[in-house]
């Protein structure tokens, strides 16, 4: 229920956004239609004994790194090879693999009790990293930063000892900070958030974290855009994200009610009616409007975690979490994104953004949550991940 | 346990979403205020309204310059920023692309176009043709074109990347910029005709400034042009200092007009208007706040364009010189001609001739701003300096042999040995000044010393500007700490002192009235008059002012023959002058056209009893000295001045 009304709000806020920018004009039927798909792929995720989808998890999980691979082999649509077209249909496939992915390590986890052991987290790990690292050089980094959390949230929930993963974290920390040099892009004024830069032999190089120096020189602008929001000229990054700003911030308490203004309103956004949906909720529906999302929202976590509870299935246990958390990464990421506190990522908001494969994918996802809760196999043996402590 | 770490999940989902919750209540609680009204402001639009520049008139009220209505072509940013290859970067890239779609898909909607790929046909299209259209109205060649839009796009990037804030677009990049200004009636209706197959252009009416005499007065007048970076930086309020509005209708925007010099730059902010502005809503068009455009104001003039315009075809062709004349009572500037001149209205267009004329220097504003030397003019000068010091009194005699020092024959010799005559003879001042006797005023000189002399020079404004108010006036110099044979050399009108033909009939009606009064220019407006007894006895200046009566009116006078000479027609005025030859270094010219020659001057008043006008002529590089060279063009100026009913 409370999906399906974030749907339907998700359509309102597509139709301002479509308002605004005749060149997304359509939009909204469009969504619609993907909408009642999704609703097919709802009920059909509900009706499909999940069990037997674990049966097929791994086949599902190398079916979809083929694809991954495919995608980078075909020729790119707006610079990034994250579509397949089908006919007049964009599939992405990053959003597939976030659903597979975590019927995979779902699967995996379920009867295990190795990931209690340092050396027992290897292979999450690996089978995290090699969807990541597709998708990564996609590239789709948003959809990439979705995996870490995820699996996270499926060990943790699954009983790996806390220690150990704050320690992997800690390590990588250590990793993703650590300082190289890198040649610094002629005319920036300053490297971004560099440890501090030196000039050799004419050529300007500054001592940044590992990730960094790896990015993309925009995405490096992206992260500059987000660390000095408040003192950007016109020209560098952050556009978006002052326009996004402005408008979630312009909303107040109730929205902004005028019709005739708003189109002209939200069309100072890009991206409005896909990564930036927030925005226009915001804009449109204020404060409470935003509260109102949030709790709908709140409502999914709650019942999802109820089924993650009442159900003794161990795959289904975890799936109900990989199902949840990734539901969760995915709004804490778009949402910061909208509001700056975190840089601009490629991100949708679940049920609410513009976009088929986003919306169809997270519906087979909640169908699979309550599968999970529908079926629930007779207990004979101890409560799954009810680890005792000497294990 | 199990349960726990469910807890434990939705407790980190509370915690996550009450943080998102806290910090939309600060972006929409707290600055939602601000946010809304940054949007409202960019939901409005500033439209400018120009304000015509007033008119520049004689003292009869003709007009001298003047703001046509014209049209004006104009391409909207968008379009002109697509001259430049864009920045993906660049948060106008986003805009302008934006811009775009919506006009594709309106023609989408109206039907011009079958779909949105036939839309980007259309827009092509029409983009191509907007550019042809361009490129005919400046003139067919691309160049001015690149040139124009280069500079619109140069000046707007400019202004765009001193902003400081990230979202905002200058105002500048919502508004269409002029390309082809100065269009008539007939040009503006077929371009109109056309913009409906053109994309973000758009003719709208403008002004033009025509000058109707040309090239008469023209260094006077002065000329307008686009203000420059400095002039901006120099004049406009910045934003603490004044509204958006204020500062829009004051301001100068790029490509805005400014007077450049003469008149134009004096009284620029006379002359300049308030440009009005409306700021409107975007989308409904309703007016919200309405500020009508202030007009300039009109400048009148002293001058009499027709006497200017007299005088001006007294020079003879190819000569260079120029023509002052003052009315003694008032001090006013009834005619100003500097030669040659230029048309005011081929200014721009002349522009790259006449800047690189080092010959002639057309562009030249010689009445005040270059430096003679006054040669023998300056004698009437240094006599009532030295009458004024006590120096020598109106009695004293000097005789004049034909050199100063027995001993030095050759040196400091009287004008008199070049065409074989001895000497003088015993001179006093009256007759020193009728015969112009250098030896005289060596012994003036000589004995007053540099510093005296240049203070008895100052008391005549030799020492500053004028004082019209004219930007481009130059104070005369005089060198206070000259050697003994230099202010020997300063009393006639040579070594280290220079004036302006302004500073000379000036100084010449000081003499007629008795009273210095700084020349004006301007009727209302212009700087306060400097107004100053001169510190000489009636006595003293009687005895010069009969010297130099002296000089026109006695047989032997040095400008007795011009004014009474056998063919010419005795002009119904008594006139008092002095004549002056001053020797100048030939101009060097790369090319060989060399110019070579004296300064011929001559600087006078009339009438005699009743001083009503103040000439000084001054003709350059011209042989046989001042009574064939300028004598005659005083007197036709004189003559002039009669015809128009300065004399009477």
């Amino acid at each position: 229920m409370a999906a399906a009304v974030l749907v339907v709000w998700g359509l309102l806020a597509i139709g301002v956004a479509e308002q605004a920018d005749p060149t997304i004009r359509g939009s909204v039927s469009k969504q619609a239609h993907f909408a009642l798909v999704a609703v097919a792929v709802f009920v059909i995720a509900t009706l499909l004994p999940y069990q037997a989808l674990g049966r097929y998890a791994y086949l599902i999980f190398a079916v979809t790194l083929a694809l991954l691979v495919t995608v980078l082999c075909l020729p790119p649509i707006r610079y990034s090879h994250r579509w397949i077209v089908l006919g007049e249909l964009q599939v992405q496939i990053s959003e597939i693999a976030k659903l597979s992915y975590i019927i995979m390590l779902a699967w995996y986890l379920r009867y295990r009790k190795n990931y209690r052991h340092l050396t027992g987290l290897a292979v999450p790990f690996v089978l995290t990293f090699v969807p990541l690292g597709l998708i990564l050089v996609e590239p789709d980094l948003g959809t990439s930063l979705l995996f870490l959390p995820t699996l996270y949230f499926m060990l943790f929930m699954a009983g790996a000892k806390l220690r150990h993963l704050l320690g992997i974290m800690a390590v990588a920390t250590a990793v993703v900070l650590f300082p190289v040099p890198h040649a610094v892009e002629p005319g920036l004024a300053r490297p971004v958030m560099a440890y501090g830069e030196l000039t050799l032999a004419g050529r300007r190089y500054a001592f940044s974290a590992v990730s960094l120096a790896l990015m993309e020189p925009h995405q490096r602008a992206r992260v500059d855009g987000w660390l000095h929001q408040e003192q950007l000229k016109a020209s560098d990054e952050g556009y978006q994200l002052a326009r996004s700003k402005m408008v979630i911030g312009a909303g107040r308490l109730g929205g902004y009610g005028d019709w005739n203004e708003g189109e002209m309103y939200f069309q100072m956004l890009p991206e409005d009616h896909t990564d930036f949906i927030f925005s226009v909720i915001a804009g449109r529906w204020g404060f409470l409007g935003c509260v109102g999302v949030l709790l709908l929202y709140c409502v999914i976590f709650l019942l999802g975690a109820e089924i993650a509870v009442i159900t003794y299935d161990p795959f289904g246990r975890l799936l109900a979490v990989g199902v949840l958390a990734l539901l969760f990464s995915q709004i804490v990421i778009n949402i910061g994104m909208t509001m700056g506190l975190m840089p601009v990522t490629g991100m949708t908001l679940p049920l609410m953004s513009y976009g088929g494969s986003s919306l169809v994918i997270n519906a087979a996802a909640l169908g699979l949550l309550i599968n999970v809760g529908q079926r629930r196999p007779v207990l004979l043996g101890p409560r799954p991940f009810e680890h005792r402590q000497e294990d | 346990m199990y349960n726990r770490r469910v807890q434990t999940f939705l407790a980190l989902i509370a915690l996550v979403f009450l943080g998102i919750v806290v910090r939309l209540w600060g972006l929409q609680m707290v600055r939602g205020q601000d946010y809304r009204l940054q949007i409202e402001r960019n939901l409005q639009k500033l439209d400018i309204l120009p304000a015509s520049r007033g008119q520049i008139l004689d003292r009869q009220g003709a007009v001298l310059a003047i703001d046509e209505p014209c049209f004006e072509f104009c391409l909207d940013y968008h379009v002109l920023y697509g001259w430049v290859p864009g920045d993906p970067n660049d948060s106008f890239a986003t805009e302008a692309a934006q811009w775009r779609r919506r006009q594709e898909a309106e023609w989408v909607k109206t039907g011009l176009a079958a779909d949105l790929a036939d839309a980007k046909e259309v827009y092509l299209r029409r983009l191509a043709a907007t550019w042809n259209t361009a490129r005919e109205l400046l003139g067919g060649s691309g160049d001015e074109l690149s040139l124009t839009v280069g500079r619109i796009v140069s000046r707007v990037e400019a202004i765009r990347s001193s902003m400081n804030e990230p979202a905002k677009i200058a105002r500048e990049q919502t508004w269409s910029h002029p390309i082809a200004t100065g269009l008539d009636q007939a040009t503006a209706t077929a371009v109109k005709a056309k913009l409906d197959a053109l994309v973000g252009a758009s003719v709208r009416p403008s002004f033009k400034r025509r000058y109707p005499y040309g090239g008469l007065a023209c260094h006077l007048i002065g000329v307008t042009g686009e203000v420059s970076a400095q002039e901006q930086d120099r004049f406009n309020l910045t934003d603490s200092q004044a509204d958006t509005v204020a500062r829009l209708a004051g301001n100068y925007l790029g490509g805005d007009i400014i007077g450049k010099s003469g008149v134009e730059r004096m009284c620029e902010s006379t002359l300049r208007g308030r440009r009005g502005c409306q700021r409107r809503h975007k989308t409904s068009g309703q007016v919200l706040e309405d500020t009508p455009a202030v007009q300039g104001n009109d400048v009148p003039l002293t001058l009499d364009i027709h006497l200017q315009e007299d005088l001006t075809r007294l020079f003879p062709p190819d000569a260079s010189g120029c023509i002052v004349v003052l009315s003694v009572p008032r001090g006013e500037v009834l005619a100003m001609v500097s030669m040659p001149t230029f048309d005011l209205n081929r200014y721009r267009a002349d522009f790259k001739k006449l800047s690189s004329d080092d010959v002639m220097f057309p562009l030249r504003h010689r009445a005040v701003s270059q430096l003679y030397p006054p040669g023998s003019t300056i004698k009437p000068l240094v006599a009532l300096a030295a009458l004024g010091d006590g120096v020598v009194t109106p009695e004293t005699t000097y005789n004049c042999t034909g050199y100063l020092l027995e001993n030095e024959p050759n040196r400091w010799r009287c004008w008199t040995v070049k065409h074989g005559i001895p000497g003088h003879g015993p001179m006093n001042v009256r007759d020193g000044l009728k015969n112009s006797c250098n030896v005289y005023f060596y012994h003036l000189g000589g004995e007053m010393g540099a510093a005296r002399l240049a203070a008895g020079l100052a008391i005549f404004g030799y020492a500053s500007p004028p004082g019209t108010g004219l930007l481009e006036e130059r104070s005369g110099t005089v060198d206070a700490n000259a050697s003994l044979d230099e202010s020997r050399l300063m009393a006639i009108g040579q070594g280290p002192v220079a004036i302006t033909p302004l500073h000379v009939a000036d100084a010449l009606a000081a003499v007629a009235r008795g009273t210095f009064l700084s020349p004006v220019l301007v009727l209302e407006g212009g700087p306060p008059q400097v107004r100053r007894p001169l510190p000489f006895s009636p006595v003293q200046l009687e005895a010069v002012r009969e010297g130099i009566r002296r000089v026109v009116n006695e047989p032997g006078g040095t400008a007795y023959k011009i004014f009474h000479g056998e063919d010419i027609e005795p002009l119904p005025v008594e006139v008092a002058g002095k004549t002056g030859t001053a020797t100048v270094a030939s101009l060097k010219t790369d090319d060989g056209q060399d110019r070579v020659g004296d300064m011929a001057w001559f600087a006078g008043y009339a009438p005699y009893e009743d001083p009503q006008v103040a000439v000084a002529v001054v003709v350059e590089y011209v042989e046989g000295g001042a009574a064939i060279n300028a004598g005659p063009i005083a007197r036709e100026t004189l003559r002039a001045c009669l015809r128009r009913g300065y004399l009477r």
